[in-house]
């Protein structure tokens, strides 16, 4: 068939057609001629067959196994191939399906979609019309997909299509002429029930269906279209196909005749023909009867069953379906030939003759379940799509509840009843072990009690554990009311309790045990399913007794290309953080080291050599700087014999610079005769001061204690330096021996610091400095204030000189050399000049050489650097 | 009672020894380097408990209180209650009973610190800042106004570089150029004052080598 697209709704609709049959557009033969094109091409959300073949599932494989690989590629690509291709996507997607509920349920579901087909909503219209243009292919293919399991193949030809498709036809044909009557003949009755847009639809797959036939007849070479269509729904299973004309609708009819014609007049050349078609087609015969694969689900001991040939003398019973009594249910769905098919005597195994034997009711009883079963299938559409055996679990719970005390039947009386589904091997126990309807049934398992339902098995190909429950079911035969649980040889004995325990045993559940033993489980029988007719049996539950192999669920993971990149990323990203880190090269330390030994090397030289030497090469300062001769203004213009503070606030690290820095001018401060109060903030000071005056003053006319008092640590920072601002002989009271120096007439003058004459503050620090221009300046009432200090401290204290706040300043080994040439007094700081001066210089040129290699360096890095930008 | 020349040369050696050992650190981080290093801090601490104790606690604390009069024992209180709240402190479990000592500390002397500041350093070096541009003063007029306008210019730039705050805009946070440059100009003063800083630590380390070097060939010498 040649589908085009209609250019208004997009629906595709046969090439024979003028308008489309959705929305009556009419359709340009333009376009037919283009859409020639379009009917290769695949209805959008359909699967390709490439889908099928690369599909990573598992069970979609083993679902698919039997359908073989694409026609080779040599040959040429004709539209039935595509349509090959359209149909396997079908059987892809029934697969699928089929994954997604158990197997034996599976076809229980194929039974009711096909029962539901005509029932379609209004919603999926389209689909099923579309499959229905198509029916007439799809039902002969679809005949041949519900046999999977087939094992004969027979070549589908003209002369090779098997009896029954040859019988279906010729019923198919003779069904056609009078649906057609009937169908012209009763067009009112349709409008009345019919409503027009189907009305309307019938027509127009009447007229195509017209058409399609001589389209067929003049494409015999080429397969028919088998699109996958089935997806819709309707799958040509012999259920649809042998519908009684008085129940099928005449639309339905007309496909019926459709694929009757198409099965008559399409020859199913080998070329045109995919090999799984090929094999499903001829496996059809065979699985006529038996359309459910239950080789899957059936437990091993259950295939060691189905090996045997059985069969059941019930028409219609699968070849395969003797395994298992609950299998019954699928025998019942499968469906049945119309003239059944009798299996000859010579297959029957003895077992199931003495069944037959034993009891010709059985026959019937069982017909009348499979017919119960079709019934109750044909009625799931109208409970609302549950399965059967869900409402039967319904019914069972409802009818246990309401049955628990009423009048139940026992399995005996169910199996003279007529429910004769119980095997012969349970009909034979019932002669020896009497059955006691005061006593409760015990309960067989279902699958067990089922799988023998059509005749003896030899016990010693029975597991230990079916074996036991053979033993067990033979009990509901015997008609006896021995209860089974008194007549097992292994069965559990009460134990002998103490009668202490007897009595401690509450009377409420000896009761209600009893009552649910006599009442509950004893007298519920079951109604339906493979079990009808027992009594004793626990009412199915979910996840009770579930038969079925767990679904399969593959564990393959996909990962896809972008994913693989990502993870191999952080994969490296992980391994560098494992890394080690590359360790410096220790040359550069070494290098490091060696430069700084030289450098330490030429100052120590530059300052030893002058020092060792003895001899003064370098010439003294040739100006005095202001502040100097403003420090030796202030000591001259000292009164004689003035008190004088002076400060020793410096560290011992820092004593040899300051006692070059401070000598000249305390030498000259003794000169002038002051008396000289001395004290240290710091707790080192008082020593310091004692370790200066004994080593610098020497060659003055140093009177000792007489000229000076060391009043020792002054405590308290700031705070102190304050205190003793304010009220020095009550901070300091005793000086550094104990003596009471503000009773001697070195400081028996001065009460407040503005009495000093002078404040000297030797030190090395400008925080310390800062703190004494801070605290006593204020109070010193005009009386200058110099300072001695270290190099480091001069550029955070010469603002205060600046400032006028300290009237002289004496700073480092300069300015005590300095001080020194203006006193004309060589001492410590004439002696260390030439080294000081040596040093200074070595100094320098280390600094400039360093600067000079470090812009060359800087140049010869920045070259290559530009060369590489270029 | 050692003699003074034993006393020199006791003395004489280990300030020869200390002094090598020091030097020491030449050759990198050694143990006689830290010997020494662990020397000195030993004693510069323990004299300065010994000064603490027998210029301070004892003749100003526990000698009024045990022999001065009951009016010095009761306000000695005061300042004994205080030392005892401090010695909490070394304790973290009784660490708060030391707080209102501190306290008292950290109070008197911020408030001694921040009174000298004001009227020591800020307001006389402001008005030193101001007297340099006074064509009153003394001297060259010339040489006041160049020096007055580089102490100013100094001044200026170098809080302008201190000053990080700007307006934003769309681009972004930036300061204006004029800032900038001001800031510039301050990074150079500070460059110098730094440079100056380094100068005088180095004048001040190479005259204590000086000194030690003068120290050790005296001591060498000595023996000769």
């Amino acid at each position: 068939m040649i589908e085009i697209q209609c250019p208004n709704c997009g629906e595709y609709v046969s090439d024979e057609l003028d308008s489309c049959p959705f929305c009556y557009a009419s359709l340009d033969r333009q376009d037919k001629d283009s859409g020639d094109d379009e009917k290769l091409t695949q209805p959008e959300g359909e699967p390709v067959i490439d889908d099928v073949a690369d599909g990573g599932d598992d069970e979609k494989e083993s679902s698919l196994e039997d359908i073989p690989a694409a026609p080779a590629g040599n040959q040429p690509v004709s539209s039935s191939e595509k349509e090959v291709t359209d149909w396997l996507s079908g059987l892809e997607q029934t697969a699928n399906e089929e994954d997604k509920a158990p197997a034996w349920l599976s076809n229980i579901k194929d039974l009711v979609k096909k029962d539901k087909q005509p029932e379609t909503s209004e919603g999926d219209e389209n689909d099923w019309l579309d499959s229905l243009r198509d029916g007439s292919e799809e039902k002969t293919l679809d005949l041949t997909e519900e046999a999977p399991d087939s094992a004969s193949e027979e070549p589908i030809s003209q002369e090779g299509i098997p009896e029954w498709m040859k019988k279906l036809q010729e019923d198919v044909d003779s069904r056609n002429a009078p649906s057609k009557l009937v169908q012209a003949s009763q067009p009112a009755e349709e409008n009345s029930e019919t409503p027009d847009w189907l009305l309307r639809l019938k027509a127009e797959t009447q007229a195509y269906a017209a058409a399609q036939d001589n389209s067929l007849s003049a494409r015999e070479e080429e397969t028919p279209d088998l699109t996958g269509k089935e997806n819709t729904g309707i799958s040509g299973s012999p259920d649809v196909s042998i519908q009684p004309d008085g129940e099928a609708p005449d639309w339905t009819k007309n496909l019926q005749a459709e694929s009757g014609k198409f099965a008559a007049e399409d020859d199913f050349s080998d070329e045109g023909i995919p090999d799984s078609l090929r094999k499903i087609q001829a496996e059809e015969p065979a699985s006529e009867e038996s359309a459910i694969p239950v080789e899957d689900e059936t437990p091993d001991w259950m295939k060691d069953i189905q090996d045997e040939p059985l069969l059941s003398k019930v028409d219609g019973a699968p070849a395969g379906s003797s395994s298992t009594g609950w299998l019954s249910d699928f025998r019942e769905d499968t469906p049945v030939s119309e003239e059944g098919n009798a299996v000859p005597a010579e297959e029957i195994p003895d077992w199931l003759k003495d069944v037959g034997s034993e009891s010709s009711s059985t026959t019937a009883e069982v017909n009348q379940s499979a017919s119960d079963a079709n019934t109750a299938t044909e009625e799931l559409t109208s409970n609302g799509g549950e399965p059967d055996w869900l409402i039967n679990l319904k019914a069972e719970g409802e009818a246990s509840q309401q049955e628990a005390g009423g009048q139940l039947k026992t399995p005996l009386e169910a199996h003279q009843d007529g429910l004769e589904l119980v095997p012969g091997w349970l009909q034979d126990s019932d002669k020896s072990e009497p059955l006691s309807s005061e006593k409760p049934v015990q309960v067989q398992d279902q699958q067990g009690s089922s799988s023998d339902g059509s005749g003896t098995l030899p016990s010693g190909d029975l597991p230990d554990w079916l074996s036991a429950m053979k033993s067990d079911a033979e009990a509901p035969e015997t008609g006896n009311k021995v209860p089974l649980v008194e007549q097992r040889s292994d069965a559990i004995q009460p134990a002998d309790l103490p009668s202490w325990v007897q009595a401690m045993q509450p009377a409420e559940a000896i009761v209600a045990d009893a009552e649910v033993l006599t009442n509950d489980l004893s007298q519920i029988t079951e109604n339906d399913g493979p079990l009808a007719g027992l009594s004793g049996v626990l009412p199915a539950s979910p996840g009770f007794g579930n038969p079925q192999k767990p679904l399969s669920f593959s564990v393959k993971l996909r990962v896809t290309e972008d994913q693989q990149q990502r993870a191999s990323q952080l994969d490296n990203i992980l391994a560098d953080e494992n890394k080690a880190k590359p360790v410096i090269s220790t040359s550069r330390n070494i290098k490091n080291q060696v430069l700084r030994w030289v450098i330490s090397l030429l100052v120590i030289l530059s300052v030893a050599v002058p020092a060792f030497s003895g001899f003064q090469k370098t010439p003294g300062l040739s100006t005095t700087p202001p502040e100097i001769l403003a420090t030796s203004q202030v000591i001259f213009g000292l009164p004689h014999a003035s008190p004088v503070l002076l400060v020793f606030d410096y560290e011992p690290a820092y004593s040899g610079e300051l006692e070059a820095t401070a000598a000249p001018l305390v030498s000259n401060l003794f000169l002038t005769g002051a008396r000289v109060a001395i004290l240290s903030t710091s707790p080192t000071g008082p020593a310091l001061a004692e370790y200066f005056l004994k080593n610098t003053q020497g060659q003055v006319a140093f009177q000792g204690n007489q000229q000076s008092t060391n009043l020792g640590y002054l405590a308290g920072g700031a705070s102190g330096v304050l205190s003793f601002a304010t009220n020095p002989s009550q901070t300091l009271p005793n000086a550094l021996d104990g003596s009471q120096p503000w009773q001697t007439p070195l400081l028996q003058d001065v009460h407040t610091l503005a009495d000093f004459a002078a404040v000297i503050i030797l030190t090395d620090n400008s925080d310390t400095a800062r703190i004494w221009v801070e605290q006593a300046g204020p109070l010193l009432g005009g009386k200058p204030m110099l300072m001695a200090i270290s190099a480091q401290a001069e550029p955070m204290i010469r603002p205060y000189y600046e400032s006028n706040q300290i009237k002289g300043l004496v700073t480092g080994l300069s300015g005590g050399k300095a001080y020194e040439q203006a006193l004309q007094l060589p001492g410590l700081a004439a002696r260390y000049w030439d080294s000081f001066s040596m040093g200074l210089f070595i100094a320098e040129l280390i600094i400039i050489l360093a600067s000079l290699w470090s812009i060359f360096s800087l140049l010869r890095d920045h070259k290559p650097a530009q060369k590489e930008e270029e | 009672m050692l003699s003074s020349s034993t006393l020199n040369l006791i003395t004489g050696s280990l300030s020869f020894i200390f002094t090598l050992m020091i030097l020491s650190y030449l050759i990198g981080d050694n143990p006689l380097f830290r010997l020494a290093i662990y020397i000195f801090v030993g004693i510069s601490a323990g004299y300065a408990a010994s000064v603490a104790w027998q210029h301070v606690l004892l003749p100003k604390l526990f000698e009024p209180l045990l022999f001065g009069t009951m009016q010095q024992r009761l306000l000695l209180l005061v300042p004994l209650l205080l030392g005892i709240l401090m010695i909490t402190r070394l304790s973290p479990n009784s660490n708060r009973f030391g707080d209102p000592a501190m306290a008292f500390l950290v109070g008197t002397g911020a408030a001694v610190a921040i009174l000298g500041a004001v009227f020591g350093t800020i307001i006389p070096q402001t008005r030193a800042s101001i007297d340099l541009f006074d064509s009153s003063a003394s001297g060259n007029l010339l040489e006041h106004l160049l020096e007055g306008t580089i102490f100013l210019a100094g001044t200026i730039s170098t809080l302008v570089y201190f000053q990080f705050s700007s307006r934003t805009s769309s681009v972004g946070s930036k300061r204006g150029k004029f800032v900038m440059g001001l800031g510039w100009l301050g990074k150079i003063f500070i460059a110098i004052t730094f440079g100056v800083l380094f100068a005088g630590v180095f004048a001040a380390a190479l005259t204590a080598l000086i000194e030690r070097v003068f120290s050790v060939w005296i001591f060498i010498t000595s023996f000769f």
